[in-house]
Formats: structure tokens, sequence, C-alpha cells
């Protein structure tokens, strides 16, 4: 296995452990929750296959899924942004371009579309998530502050995380 | 033909999406099926291996909490022993307990997962088939009731918590019997809301509210909580009522599996009234 195909894989187990271990239990005022498991997905290199990254985007969701018994609707939101992304990306592409072989890190594209890009993405998989838990418009506030707050909590162990953990050099 | 296997492999993307968006809509419909066991749950030997290790490291923190606990339920039930009792029955020969058989057994266990920022909140239990534990068990602590066992592997059992925005459970007063459903709003995790409570009862704030009884996963009369608020619903004959939970789900360690010994008598009665 050469490093390229290794480092994906070996931050997949240290976000999955730190996801169902740690975040799942810093939960704000009992209803926001961070899902900083996403960024797996997020960093993978923009020119792997589509359906790579779309079988990504469905087991990254099923094992995280699995520990809060809510496989299903985490699968459901994962898949979907790991369709979307492709999309996304050529959408916000940052006016640098990307380097196609290299994962997505905030050193190289630049922290503002980083946290951007992350913003966009994080949104989408949320209202997904949420929308399919509470399934109904009962409660539209509790929903959107949800979604909300989440997201902004996301984004920042998120970013928090991608700090630490990518490399910096840029080439 | 071929023209549709070019736009297939064109789109095949979009394809591979909706398959595996398809698979997520039926793991979905399992998870909400309180009646089926699923694949991907908690109870799994991986998971449920998982967070025994951690609630393992988590446990060296809350050792006096437990204890104290531990403490305070064997002192309530050994103020219950007969010998703790006096005696004020003056007729000799009084027969007791004639024609008593075991309708109850409890397995202990150990929570080794929880969660209540969710609205749907399930719990990990470190007991499974291999102590009997089977599906569709309530489970309960010394304080109250915390829910419904719903897949079972080897070792690990998953619960469906009472604070699950689709779990209902059998409650009634406890000084006059009228009874209604318990289900949780998913707002508060230390409020649950009773329904089906007409408006001629009448209710005071701090009222007990415990099991009923009538179903098959709790004994009677087990303490849930308290009325804390109640409210006629408006153009309606029924109360609604909020019921302060006497256990807080949130640091729960110990609880006891509810073992009902003539259940399939039960059910086999009534589907047979059913058939009728």
């Amino acid at each position: 296995m050469n490093k390229r195909t290794a480092i994906p894989i070996i931050r997949f187990f240290i976000l999955l452990f730190l996801q169902v271990g740690i975040l799942n239990n810093m939960s704000i005022l009992g209803y926001i929750t961070p899902y900083a498991y996403l960024l797996t997905l997020l960093l993978l290199p923009v020119n792997l296959p589509h359906w790579i990254i779309i079988f990504s985007g469905f087991f990254l969701g099923l094992s995280v899924g699995a520990f809060t018994n809510d496989a299903g609707i985490h699968a459901a939101a994962t898949t979907f942004i790991a369709f979307l992304r492709p999309s996304i990306l050529k959408a916000i592409a940052p006016s640098i371009g990307y380097d196609d072989d290299a994962p997505i890190s905030p050193f190289s594209q630049g922290y503002g579309w980083f946290v951007f890009y992350l913003t966009i993405i994080v949104l989408i998989h949320h209202i997904i998530l949420f929308g399919l838990e509470i399934m109904s418009f009962q409660y539209p506030l509790y929903l959107f502050s949800k979604i909300f707050f989440s997201t902004i909590y996301s984004v920042a162990c998120m970013f928090a995380f991608s700090l630490f953990t990518s490399s910096n050099k840029r080439r | 033909m071929q023209s549709l296997l070019r736009f297939i492999v064109r789109f095949y993307g979009f394809f591979l999406f909706v398959v595996l968006e398809v698979f997520c809509g039926l793991i979905i419909s399992t998870e909400s099926n309180f009646h089926r066991a699923s694949f991907f749950s908690s109870a799994n030997y991986l998971i449920g291996n998982f967070y025994n290790s951690t609630s393992d490291i988590a446990d060296y923190f809350q050792l006096k909490e437990a204890n104290e606990q531990l403490l305070s339920e064997n002192a309530k039930l050994k103020a219950a022993l007969k010998s703790a009792h006096y005696n004020k029955s003056f007729k000799v020969g009084l027969v007791r307990n004639v024609a008593s058989e075991q309708l109850y057994t409890f397995i202990p266990a150990k929570v080794i997962n929880n969660s209540i920022s969710s609205l749907t909140n399930y719990l990990t239990l470190d007991k499974g088939s291999i102590q009997e534990v089977k599906a569709e068990m309530g489970v309960i602590c010394d304080k109250g009731i915390i829910g419904l066992t719903k897949t079972v592997s080897n070792h690990y059992t998953s619960v469906i918590s009472l604070l699950h925005k689709d779990l209902k459970v059998s409650a009634k007063f406890k000084k006059n019997n009228y009874f209604g459903s318990v289900e949780w709003n998913g707002k508060k995790h230390t409020i649950v809301q009773l329904h089906d409570i007409p408006q001629h009862v009448n209710i005071q704030v701090g009222d007990t509210i415990v099991t009923s009884g009538y179903s098959t996963f709790f004994p009677a009369d087990i303490p849930i909580g308290a009325v804390s608020n109640f409210e006629l619903i408006e153009g309606t004959n029924f109360y609604d009522i909020d019921v302060q939970l006497f256990a807080d789900l949130q640091s729960i360690e110990y609880i006891y599996i509810v073992n009902h010994l003539k259940k399939e008598e039960l059910e086999e009665l009534s589907s047979k009234e059913e058939n009728e």
C-alpha cells in the first residue's frame, strides 16, 4: 500500500475513533453535536474517480452511524454529499485551481476558501441528517437551530483537526 | 440497447448514487421498526467491544457515585425484607403466599454507551443472548424506567431509550389509576409527556406517575416521574402533562432487564383474541 492510499485510511480510523469516542459525547445544550468524521471524505484528492468518492461516503456513513444505531440516515447524508462533491468543487474552484493529486488542505487552497468549502458541504449534510432524523416539521425552530449551531460546531472542529494533520508544504 | 448502456456508463455516478440511497432507505426502515433487529447496530460485536473498553476507562471516574447508588438501593431492599417489619397481626396461623409464583426475573447489566442528544436515542448494554436477554424486554433502573431492548447479539444489547421520539410506554397516576401513555417530545432530556388523560381527572403538580403493568415490558407500579406542569389541550378534552423523570437518563450506569416469565402465554392469548 503506498502513501496515497494509506493516509486517507489512517485518517478514517482516527476520525472514526474521535467521533464515536469523544465528539458524540461533547454535545452542547443536549442537542448540538459536532460531526467531524466528514473530513475523511472532504480531504480526498480532487482527481479520484467519482465512484470511489461515492462508495467512501456510503461506508463512512454506515460505520459512524452503526455506533449510534442510525446507520441509515448517516449513510444517506454522506452518500449525498459524496455525490455532490465534484460539482461543488467545480463550482467554487479557487482562482489558483486545485493540485489534482494532492489531498485538499487548508494550506494549499487558503484558509478562507477551505472554511467556505467545509461550510457548504457540512450545511448540506446536516440538513439531510437532521431532516431525516426528525422527519417532520412539527418543531421547525428546533430543526433550524440544530442545523445552524451544529454546522458552526462541526466546521470549527474539522478546521482545527485539519490544521493539525494536513501537511504544510506548498508544492 | 447500446445507447442505453452508453447512457448508464456516462452517468454511472448518478446511478450508483441512486442505488446506494435506496439501500440507505431500506436500512432506515429496519431501524425505525422496533420489532426488527437491525444489522448495523451498537449490539454488533466490534462496536460493543469498543464501547465496553471506553466505558471501562470512564468507570474509574464514577466509582464513588456507583457505590452510593448501589448502597442506597440495598438499604431500600433491606427495608422491604420481611425480617425488617414488625408483625402486628395477632391471628395465629395466618397463611401467607399460598399460591405465589415468580412472574418477573431481573437481569442486571451495565450501560456501556448512552446518548441523549438526538431525537432517536439508544443505549448499549454489556449483556446479550448468552444471559438470555431477548428483544422487546423492558429496562429499568432503581429510580425508574429506561427503555426497551431492540437488537440482541451474543454479548451486547441495544436499547431504545425512553428518550426516543417513537417509543410509547403505558403509564398511570399512582393515586387514582387513570392511565395514558408516556412519550418524549424531544425537547428536554429530563421531561417526558403523558397523553390521553381526560379532562375530569383531578391533577396536581407533584403527582407520581408509575407504569401501568398493562404491557409485558414493565411490572406495574415502577416509578417514572412526577407531574411538573399540565394544561388542557385547546379544543379537546385531554390534558397535556409534563412529567419530570425520577431517573437521570444522562448518568445511568447499572440497570435491570425485565424478564416476564409468562410473556408467551399472554401474547398467545391476545393473538387469539385478535383472530376471533
